[in-house]
């Protein structure tokens, strides 16, 4: 043996206990992140402070809806609008309500309307949706539907991948690549990753209230995201053609032609199958924009046709089968989107 | 792969157990194939480009070694070189010359259009990092600095060592590879210091440098026109990207340690400084000391007068900025670099008077002081603008919007100050956290401070922890993983 021996076994005894050391940190911050998730979630009190988030409030409708009040009336039909900003903007829930209850109707309608929301997206939000037999889903031809790149097109952030599709449904999106669906599965706790803005701005917002003063911050039970308005800037300056940007990621209308290339019919499929058994039907059709948005929905070729030229489809789909029927309106039957 | 993303937690979780578990004759191949799954996660073609330099550079590297006739060693250091700067060339710059040239020909009369001989190839992330530290290898060896590696293992991993493969520190390989080389040993106080820079890093990253990211980007996106506003953003943009920078270097030290290597530093507290020669040499320290070895110090240095050293000067920071970019705006960011350098040379003599009437108080000599750092700070913050703006013109329109403009809209916000946009308030606060932070570890020592003591690196820890947890990992990429 020589000289070495004692000391090399310190330094390798030293170096085993430091990567326990190592070891033993990482562990502990695992759990303290596990510990610090626990309060984030759907009704945690800094995500009620700071929600802010089209598909959070779209869950917080959802987890409010009083379904025995929704179905009070003679016949307790349900229409589900379900689909893009294009359905938020386009139906007042509350009139549309009062117009069928004055002309008693057997239907009500409950709208689900969240930013870009594709069929892809739309059909997790579906599988949500207390349907019952009887009720229709309806959901909007979005620009997201009419794109084969409709996912990266539409830039949507992981966190609402996650929100709305089941891990099944996400390594099932052909869209995404291999990584991105690894990147996807790790947001565990799935609370955390969901919510973790609308805690900071919760959080942001309590911190703020000494600094800045006004009232003691209590949480939103409205949203522009849930109500049936625009944005204050969006009404004093409309989108103008003028400005190239409002619609340059906007597919031309030459080359826009609801082929099932440009339809996505597997999420289309996917909707029709988180209807319920019961469920009459699932079925789709184009809402012509508000006149703020026409910029922004459509590029100058569109418009210049008013929209009038464009060919139209409904989509009629059914568990059994997916079929599409024509139609030459662009407005919905069921009630009337404000001008 | 990001540091800063979800995939990366998941590598080091897999990763650092199976470092600590395995014996040292597969310490390193464990850390070659971690470096090129870190390398490769997004884009695995990338790993054969760094393979092929790697193998290059150890081929070179020992026929360089091996022969004393300067002829054949010439010629082996010229195919290293060709090499690393034929793919550097190829992958970085082709398309930037060809529109250049594509330019000049059409003004000369020629009817040439770029598109037609555009490449528009993917940029392999760090590229301009590791050509670097690979070309300082062979160079190293030409000059009879060291020996070459006798381990082809261990020159892949030095070569695409992860902590610092995408954004640097550029490592030299007197420093890294006898570290590769020894057994592996780690000690507490490495872990802790590990970990400390680890959290700290992220905390800047999240905290800081991605909030400014968010307040200032819609400024850049187009034109300049309000002179107030374009100077806010401008002076913003420089703490976003020094704490950006210095964010990543941190993290990479910090898994350095963890593996018991330390990686040369990159920052010597480069924000407050009251000259710009003095925050060049404080500021990306392993790319400075780079060019002053390779190009500066074989250009003549400062040995041949004051002239040709302002030239060096000048030739060397054009260069820094082609490193970074393939662009006019890059160009210009290193030309307007050198050209300040030389400014302060020539009006240092006067400098240095006023100092010394300044220091006989000290009142007057900290004043003068931070009186020069604020104007450094604005001089290097000017400059940045063209680091920054996607294009020349952008560039220009805050130029135009912030130096002619006159002293208006400037004077016409004082008394509202408060009523600035809401970004440009938190970029201020965040300006100003850094600011103290900074000036505390300059005159405080507050990182010893606190690595001396348990209970404040434990404190630390917990907060850092929590901050990071709180604002959430994966925002923007770090600003230097895209050269």
């Amino acid at each position: 043996m020589n000289e070495q021996d004692p000391q090399r076994a310190q330094t390798e005894a030293e170096t085993r206990d430091a990567a326990r050391f190592a070891l033993g940190l990482m562990a502990l911050a695992a759990l303290f992140f596990g510990v610090l998730s626990l309060g984030y979630g759907l009704r945690a009190p800094f995500v009620e402070l700071g929600r802010e988030g089209t598909v959070s409030w779209m869950f917080w409708k959802l987890d409010t809806l009083d379904t025995a009040a929704l179905r009070a009336h003679p016949g307790g039909r349900v229409m589900w609008l379900v689909g893009s900003s294009v359905i938020r903007e386009s139906f007042d829930e509350a009139l549309v309500n009062q117009g069928l209850a004055e002309r008693g109707s057997v239907w009500r309608v409950q709208k689900f309307g969240f930013n870009r929301g594709a069929a892809g997206l739309a059909a997790g939000l579906v599988a949500e949706l207390p349907i019952e037999p009887g009720d229709t889903v309806v959901h909007n031809v979005s620009v997201g539907n009419l794109r084969a790149d409709w996912l990266s097109f539409a830039n949507i952030p992981e966190e609402r991948l996650v929100s709305l599709l089941t891990a099944g449904e996400l390594l099932g999106l052909k869209e995404l690549s291999a990584q991105e669906k690894l990147s996807a599965l790790l947001m565990i706790p799935e609370g955390y990753w969901r919510f973790r803005n609308e805690h900071m701005n919760g959080l942001t917002r309590l911190f703020a209230w000494p600094i800045w003063g006004g009232a003691f911050p209590t949480p939103k039970t409205k949203s522009y995201n849930l109500t049936f308005r625009t944005l204050e800037r969006e009404r004093k300056s409309p989108r103008s053609f003028a400005d190239p940007t409002a619609y340059r990621l906007y597919q031309d209308i030459e080359r826009t032609d609801l082929s099932p290339e440009q339809i996505n019919t597997a999420a289309w499929s996917g909707c029709a199958v988180c209807v319920r058994p019961g469920a009459r039907r699932c079925c789709s059709s184009t809402c012509r924009p508000r006149a703020c948005f026409s910029p922004s929905s459509c590029p100058p070729s569109c418009a210049r046709s008013g929209m009038s030229g464009v060919r139209s489809r409904a989509f009629i789909i059914s568990r059994r089968s997916l079929r599409t029927t024509t139609s030459t309106s662009s407005t919905p039957t069921f009630g009337a989107a404000r001008p | 792969m990001l540091f800063n993303s979800k995939v990366f937690l998941l590598f080091v979780v897999g990763f650092f157990p199976l470092f600590y578990a395995v014996n040292d004759r597969a310490r390193p191949w464990l850390l070659l194939v971690a470096s090129y799954v870190f390398y490769g996660f997004w884009d695995p073609s990338v790993c054969v480009l760094i393979f092929l330099s790697t193998l290059l550079d150890f081929v070179c590297g020992h026929q360089i070694a091996s022969t004393e006739n300067d002829t054949a060693r010439r010629r082996w250091l010229g195919l290293s070189l060709l090499g690393n700067l034929g793919a550097l060339g190829f992958f970085k710059y082709h398309d930037f010359f060809v529109g250049e040239m594509a330019y000049l020909l059409s003004g000369l009369g020629f009817h040439v259009t770029a598109e037609d001989y555009l490449l528009r190839l993917m940029l392999p992330a760090g590229i301009s990092f590791y050509t670097f530290q690979t070309m300082s290898y062979t160079i190293d060896i030409y000059r009879r600095v060291h020996a070459p590696e006798p381990s082809l293992l261990r020159f892949a991993v030095y070569v695409a060592y992860f902590p610092q493969l995408v954004a640097g520190p550029v490592e030299r390989a007197e420093h890294l590879l006898p570290q590769l080389a020894r057994p592996f040993t780690l000690t507490r106080a490495l872990v802790m210091e590990g970990a400390f820079l680890i959290l700290l890093g992220f905390v800047k990253k999240v905290v800081i440098a991605d909030r400014l990211a968010r307040d200032i980007a819609p400024a850049f996106e187009k034109h300049a026109t309000d002179g107030a506003l374009a100077a806010a953003n401008m002076l913003l943009f420089t703490t976003q990207i020094y704490v950006d920078f210095s964010s990543y270097s941190d993290i990479a030290i910090g898994l350095g340690l963890l593996m018991g290597v330390r990686i040369c530093s990159n920052f010597d507290l480069p924000f407050v400084v009251p000259s710009i020669p003095e925050r060049w040499r404080r500021w990306h320290l392993s790319m400075s000391r780079w060019f002053r070895d390779y190009i500066f110090i074989p250009l003549g240095g400062s040995r041949r007068g004051f002239w040709r050293t302002q030239v060096n000067i000048l030739i060397v920071m054009f260069l820094s900025g082609l490193w970074h970019g393939a662009s006019n705006n890059f160009v210009m960011w290193g030309v307007l670099n050198g050209l300040t350098m030389v400014g302060h040379a020539l009006v240092k003599p006067g400098l240095d008077r006023v100092s010394g009437v300044m220091a006989q108080a000290n009142f007057t000599r900290v004043l003068y002081f931070y009186l020069c750092c604020w104007v450094t700070y604005c001089t290097i913050a000017s400059i940045n603008i063209f680091f920054r703006t996607p294009d020349w013109d952008t560039a220009l329109s805050f130029w135009r919007a912030i130096y002619g403009s006159g002293l208006e809209p400037y004077l016409s916000r004082l008394p509202r100050l408060h009523k600035l946009p809401e970004p440009i308030l938190h970029g201020a606060a965040l300006t100003l956290l850094v600011f103290v932070l900074h000036e505390a570890e300059r005159y405080l020592g507050v990182q010893r401070w606190i690595l001396q003591r348990p209970g404040a690196w434990a404190v630390f820890c917990v907060v850092s922890l929590w901050l990071i947890i709180t604002f959430g990992i994966s925002g923007p990429m770090f600003i230097y993983f895209q050269f």
